[in-house]
């Protein structure tokens, strides 16, 4: 699904990723553990796209060269990215943005527009499955949300779009236990098939309940560490400074 | 015909000519002339628009001065029998001028009895008692060259009247057509909104596709007790006219007057608007959207007079501006010594698209009262980067992002206008605007 191949990423000359190998396969949930400014929201935002990057190095995604993609085809190619920080748009409406979004990935298939019923019965499921009210979809996107919100309305549109490739970035963050296991469930629902997701997250929590194939370690902008999803724990226990200054290391088999 | 340049000398021009027009108005009541004799003598005492002054500074006065004008010599007033051109497909305006000609045919047969629509030539020799008092310069007029140039030499004009609670059922449309090349028009409008009439008005402006054509329009607008107008001045068409508008409002006890004044395009555009809050507990909404490109200008000035107790005012201008565009806000807002628990609120925002493009923005607040809440703010920005990824990032094209966060910059500005067909219009044709 993804290979990454010595990725750099740097900001004004500052070097933020320095070097970053990893491989996703089809169906595997993989977990970026890693302390504050370590680089994984960077590593989201060059995968998705953003502007403001000097990126080198590879990403290879379903065959394509991800690097070369504006951000709006790597969506409509089905990759995705949870905003640890969701940006708030006053005045667009969750539903119409939803569906403007959904008709410009059909028009970039070639599938035309979805017919209003069948996105309405979409959008009902998708609500019900993320517990939001039906209001919800009427407000502005992110407008005066609540950290909680914003970030259930990120799994929200993930659920409606159903990308192949979805990038979290710290959902958990500012989640209590029960919007937690909303969020999970809503995550898990669509682990079927050839989806895969790269889950990134400070605390172990999260990968409790969405339980990874694969944790990395990322430090300093390079991933440190891989292994199974024991290594969680193990770093909840023992602390990034285990593993800050190391080389990368390798606990049990990469599999597949 | 004869032709007058817009420079220094055009006063004198005009100056001349005066006696000879007041003579091509014989039926003219003698209130109107005497106005006119009033103008005329206001007029000989303001110099014509400087950079020099204040209210001009920053106003790209130069357009102004670059074409030689046709003004029409004699025989006026006379309407127009030619049919408005069709603006909106199987739909009649109440009420069209054309260069400032009041026009008979091709407008609605009007069906509604909650109003009362004519040509203001024929209202006024009725010796109406309101159109008395607005026709006196010192009471209504902004004082400045122009609205002086439209009082002594106005053409035609619609006059409205939203007789005692009356309320219409849907907006009244009055075109306002130029045509032809060059030609400067003087068109007045007066509305008269009675005691506890409810009315939403929109005046269309369109330019002439031969271009350069001048109108210097003047509203003057009255609200008795309890009146609602909601009023949308709307320009939309993408011409080289030069449009000057200055809307007078005077607003008794209880009543509430929302504008909303869009100019998204033509090539020069100055919006005035002076609202006086003479009666307590009144209310004035002031809306305004400008989105000018290329070389286009635009300057929306607007004066606030809270005179009266309890009253409150609200102002929203934004403008999103593209290419080497130019643009002006200039928001006064005055209370008098008597409006207590005066409440005024204005806000200018402005997004520009291009690094190119000019915006000046500028409250004057004068306070006598001490029992006033009054807050203003201004931010002028571009298009916000993290929104942009954040909406590309869920597939949509760059193209379509921006649009749509042009749209919801706009959005709140037109959300207060009364007519959905016209709300939807508005948003489609900015979006239509910025798509590249
Ligand atoms: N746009 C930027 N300009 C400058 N420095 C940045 C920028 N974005 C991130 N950084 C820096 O890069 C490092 C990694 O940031 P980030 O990727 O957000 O880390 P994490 O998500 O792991 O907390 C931090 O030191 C941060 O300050
Ligand atoms: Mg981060």
């Amino acid at each position: 699904m993804l290979i990454i191949k010595n990725l750099k990423a740097s900001v004004n000359g500052k070097e933020i990723l320095k070097g970053i190998d990893l491989e996703i396969g089809a169906g595997e949930v993989h977990g970026i553990m890693g302390p504050n400014g370590s680089g994984k929201s960077t590593l989201a935002s060059v995968l998705s796209g953003k502007p403001g990057y000097e990126v080198s190095g590879e990403a290879t995604y379903k065959g394509k060269n991800l690097l070369e993609l504006p951000p709006e085809e790597r969506a409509a190619e089905g990759l995705f990215l949870a905003f640890q920080y969701p940006v708030e748009i006053p005045g667009v409406s969750i539903i119409n943005f939803l569906k403007t979004c959904i008709n410009e990935i059909r028009q970039y298939r070639k599938t035309g527009p979805i017919p209003p019923k069948e996105f309405l019965s979409l959008i009902r499921e998708k609500q019900e499955l993320l517990q939001l009210d039906t209001n919800f979809i009427n407000r502005p996107v992110n407008e005066g949300f609540s950290g909680g919100e914003k970030k259930r309305n990120e799994i929200f549109q993930m659920a409606v779009l159903e990308p192949a490739l979805s990038i979290l970035d710290e959902t958990d963050s500012g989640l209590d236990i029960d919007a937690l296991k909303i969020v999970s469930n809503g995550v898990n629902a669509m682990r079927t098939g050839n989806r895969s997701f790269l889950v990134i997250t400070h605390y172990q929590r999260l990968l409790q309940y969405i339980v990874p194939d694969f944790i990395h370690v990322l430090s300093n902008g390079k991933i440190v560490k891989s292994g199974r999803k024991e290594l969680a724990l193990e770093l909840e226990e023992k602390g990034y400074d285990w593993v800050r200054e190391g080389r990368r290391q390798e606990t049990g088999n990469r599999g597949k | 015909m004869i032709d007058i340049t817009m420079n220094n000398e055009l006063k004198n021009k005009f100056l001349t000519i005066f006696p000879n027009l007041l003579n091509s108005f014989p039926a003219e009541p003698n209130y109107v002339k005497e106005s006119r004799l009033k103008a005329i003598d206001a007029l000989a005492a303001v110099p014509f628009p400087s950079s020099k002054d204040e209210s001009w500074k920053y106003s790209l006065i130069q357009p102004l001065l670059v074409n030689t004008y046709s003004l029409p010599g004699n025989n006026f007033p006379s309407v127009k029998t030619s049919p408005p051109p069709v603006i909106h497909p199987g739909h009649f305006p109440d009420g069209a001028l054309i260069n400032g000609y009041y026009c008979i045919d091709g407008i609605g047969a009007g069906t509604e009895n909650n109003f009362m629509l004519k040509s203001l030539s024929v209202a006024a020799g009725k010796n109406d008692g309101m159109l008395t008092s607005s026709f006196s310069v010192n009471g209504n007029a902004d004082h400045s060259f122009f609205s002086h140039l439209n009082t002594a030499f106005w053409q035609d004009g619609i006059y409205i009247e939203i007789p005692c609670g009356k309320k219409t059922t849907k907006p009244v449309e009055i075109n306002i057509i130029s045509q032809g090349e060059r030609i400067l028009s003087q068109p007045r409008i007066f509305i008269n909104s009675a005691k506890n009439s409810h009315a939403e008005i929109h005046i269309y402006f369109y330019g002439s596709d031969e271009g350069n054509s001048f109108t210097n329009l003047v509203q003057n607008i009255h609200l008795d007790e309890n009146a609602f107008l909601n009023l949308v001045l709307f320009r939309s068409k993408d011409d080289n006219d030069i449009l000057l508008n200055s809307t007078e409002v005077q607003q008794e006890t209880g009543s509430h007057f929302i504008s909303h004044i869009i100019t998204l395009n033509g090539k020069w555009t100055r919006n005035v608007i002076n609202v006086s809050l003479l009666g307590k507990e009144s209310r004035a909404e002031l809306f305004g959207l400008y989105t000018p490109s290329g070389d286009q200008f635009t300057d929306n000035r607007t004066r606030i007079e809270h005179r009266a107790p309890n009253a409150s005012s609200n102002e929203f201008y934004k403008g999103v501006m593209d290419g080497k565009s130019t643009a002006i806000f200039n928001g006064k807002i005055f209370v008098g010594r008597d409006a207590q628990k005066t409440n005024a609120f204005q806000s200018n925002k402005n997004l520009l698209l291009s690094d190119r493009a000019v915006v000046f923005s500028k409250p004057e607040l004068q306070i006598y009262a001490d029992d006033v809440k009054c807050t203003h703010g201004s931010a002028t920005g571009s298009l916000d980067e993290d929104a942009l990824f954040y909406l590309r990032s869920r597939g949509m094209k760059y193209e379509t992002a921006k649009k749509i966060l042009v749209q919801a910059f706009a959005g709140d500005i037109v959300a207060g206008v009364g007519s959905e067909s016209l709300k939807n219009e508005i948003l489609s044709l900015i979006a239509g605007k910025f798509n590249s």
